[in-house]
């Protein structure tokens, strides 16, 4: 993991601002596709319109509110990515992989049938950063110092699996009807129908999470020289822990609050970008960030394009492209270590 | 075996002696006596229409208040979960089921012999006073369900004297953002108040998942909404206190009703109507 410039690596000011053009670019898209056909102009026009114009309605109470959580969980998801793999030293870290995603769904599950999420708005995505807190602080504690990647894939297997089942649990105890098709939406994550509330509800938390997660990148630099590096250079490991812990748990807790759990964002991002910035983490951050949002809005796109009217989640489609590639990295890993 | 017969040789002598109200007491010593209903459509029917001692259990949902419209009758009986085990255990001579109730514990109940009769889901008005007969038939309750059957047209009828006239377009919007087609318990109703159905007008049939902004789009004059869905908190019913919805489908133009009159085609189905019609009624509009 030497930081130096790779082969491949482009210059990283242009880097980062085509990603932001780009960033930009996929947002407008969003907010001009969709079942009721808008064009650019249209759009413009209806921005001035008020409550009796359905394209400003259209646009301002669904679509806006469905990208800009697009692209506030998929940077945060992407950037919390790479923080793991830069705090564990381990590729395979990611919010959804170890389980985090999954534990953040129990948490707001729990809150939004147990009536907590009555009681206050931010009771539902404070419930579930708790039990996202929860969740990475057990991956740290338990994976540690160790690099097995065995190690933290068996975690994150057990943690997804106990907390996907106490979600199905308090679902199924639920007296609402609905209560048990909901699960699909917890374990598979979408965008659709979200309100302005949602993003009122999220949004403080995830850009406070961004803002810890942010705060390790000088510390994630020195560490992927070692730990022994690390320290002896003035890094306070224990605080890099204790920032990427609360950064992680925050920001994922409330974008699974609203969104449900979507994986693999913050495993393939961070991969696919690492080479491009020169395998360098304080630079990878802002990129993963960028990148995550991308990826994120390009795949809520897709999911409307391809099955208009059946609600694909986006759970599917983010695993569709995650899977394989997580497959293709484990065989590439191995081959690596022989 | 030959004791029985003999036995039913009598019976039937003494029938053919006795007058009208000694054949009654004789369906009543064939009529079943522990029935039990699994399904909340089968419990109400039964309960309008069988002698009380006839029933030993319907199922929990007749008891809650916002699926069941006959909760005080039906909290006279013990609810069931509609598990096999459970209903076994009630040693029922006639069990009544839905046509969607669980096939497994349906298939187990008839594998345990019991006497088990589907209702299939009422789509029409044809098809509540076919049911509410079928009822009647199989609890030997023929007379009570006739009653019924007459007490059900007569608020039609007098629904449909009062029938908006107005041309309006109704479309409904549930949880997770389906909306009924036509060829339905709804459409009925919505086209027996005077209304156009949207889903009809469509040519949708069974219901469908449609995106809030086509809803928006397609634009009914009347969203018509179930106080089950929108009083709840679910993420499933969220999209109906969406911002957008409430602020396009302005009070006037939005209708949510009570649920229990919507979810069985039965007697008091007609009221339903009434509703529609009273809703829509109001100068605003």
């Amino acid at each position: 993991m030497k930081h130096d410039t790779s082969p491949s690596a482009l210059p990283y000011g242009p880097f980062l601002g085509g990603l932001g053009v780009l960033a930009v670019l996929v947002f407008g898209a969003s907010l001009l596709i969709g079942p009721v056909s808008i064009s650019p102009l249209e759009g413009w026009q209806a921005l001035g319109g008020d409550d009796t114009n359905l394209l400003t309605l259209v646009l301002q109470e669904i679509r806006f509110p469905r990208a800009i959580l697009g692209a506030a969980v998929g940077a945060i998801l992407g950037l919390s990515g790479a923080v793991l793999q830069g705090l564990l030293r381990n590729p395979l870290a990611d919010p959804g992989l170890l389980g985090i995603s999954a534990s953040a769904s129990l948490g707001a599950v729990i809150a939004l049938y147990s009536g907590l999420a009555a009681l206050h708005i931010f009771a539902l995505p404070v419930a579930a950063l708790t039990t996202a807190t929860l969740a990475v602080s057990l991956i740290i504690l338990l994976v540690g110092r160790s690099f097995d990647i065995l190690t933290i894939i068996l975690a994150g297997v057990a943690l997804t699996s106990l907390a996907g089942a106490l979600t199905s649990l308090a679902l199924n105890l639920s007296s609402d009807p609905f209560a048990a098709l909901e699960i699909v939406f917890w374990m598979m994550g979408s965008l659709t129908d979200r309100s302005m509330d949602h993003v009122f509800l999220s949004l403080p938390f995830i850009m406070a999470g961004g803002v810890l997660l942010f705060a390790t990148a000088r510390a994630l630099d020195a560490l992927s020289l070692g730990h022994d590096v690390a320290t002896s250079l003035g890094i306070n490991l224990k605080r890099t822990r204790t920032l990427a812990i609360f950064g992680t748990a925050i920001g994922v807790g409330a974008a699974t609050a609203v969104s449900g759990a979507i994986g693999f964002v913050g495993l393939v991002v961070p991969h696919v970008l690492r080479p491009l910035v020169g395998n360098r983490p304080s630079h990878l951050l802002p990129a993963s960030a960028l990148g995550g949002a991308i990826f994120l809005m390009t795949t809520d796109i897709l999911v409307r394009v391809i099955l208009p009217g059946k609600d694909l989640k986006l759970g599917v489609m983010t695993a569709m492209v995650g899977a394989p590639f997580f497959l293709w990295l484990l065989y590439s890993l191995k081959r690596r270590a022989v | 075996m030959k004791r029985t017969l003999i036995l039913g040789l009598a019976a039937a002598a003494a029938l053919l002696s006795a007058g009208p109200g000694q054949a009654q007491d004789h369906d009543r010593t064939n009529a079943p006596k522990r029935v039990v209903s699994m399904n909340l459509c089968t419990d109400q029917l039964a309960v309008l229409i069988a002698r009380p001692e006839q029933i030993a259990s319907v199922s929990f949902l007749s008891h809650q208040k916002i699926s069941s419209v006959l909760v005080r009758e039906a909290r006279r009986f013990p609810a069931n979960r509609g598990t096999a085990e459970e209903i076994f255990r009630l040693q029922p001579d006639l069990v009544t089921v839905g046509r969607y109730s669980a096939p497994s514990t349906v298939h187990l109940l008839k594998r345990l012999g019991m006497n088990v009769v589907t209702f299939e889901p009422a789509r029409d008005f044809p098809s509540i006073r076919e049911n509410i007969r079928k009822m009647g038939t199989i609890l030997h309750r023929q007379e009570q369900a006739e009653k019924v059957v007459a007490a059900f047209d007569a608020s039609v009828r007098s629904a449909r004297d009062n029938a908006n006239r107005s041309g309006a377009v109704i479309g409904s919007y549930a949880a997770n953002g389906y909306s009924t087609g036509g060829d339905s318990l709804e459409s009925a109703l919505v086209e027996a108040a005077g209304f156009r159905h949207l889903g009809t007008e469509q040519g949708r049939t069974g219901s469908i998942k449609i995106p809030l902004e086509s809803l928006l789009a397609q634009n009914p004059d009347y969203l018509l909404t179930w106080d089950h869905y929108a009083n709840d908190v679910s993420r499933a019913t969220a999209v109906i206190r969406h911002p957008a919805l409430q602020k396009w489908f302005t009070e006037d133009r939005h209708l949510n009703v009570p649920s229990r009159y919507w979810v069985c085609g039965a007697p008091f189905t007609a009221t339903a109507i009434h509703h529609l019609i009273d809703a829509t009624g109001k100068p605003s509009s």
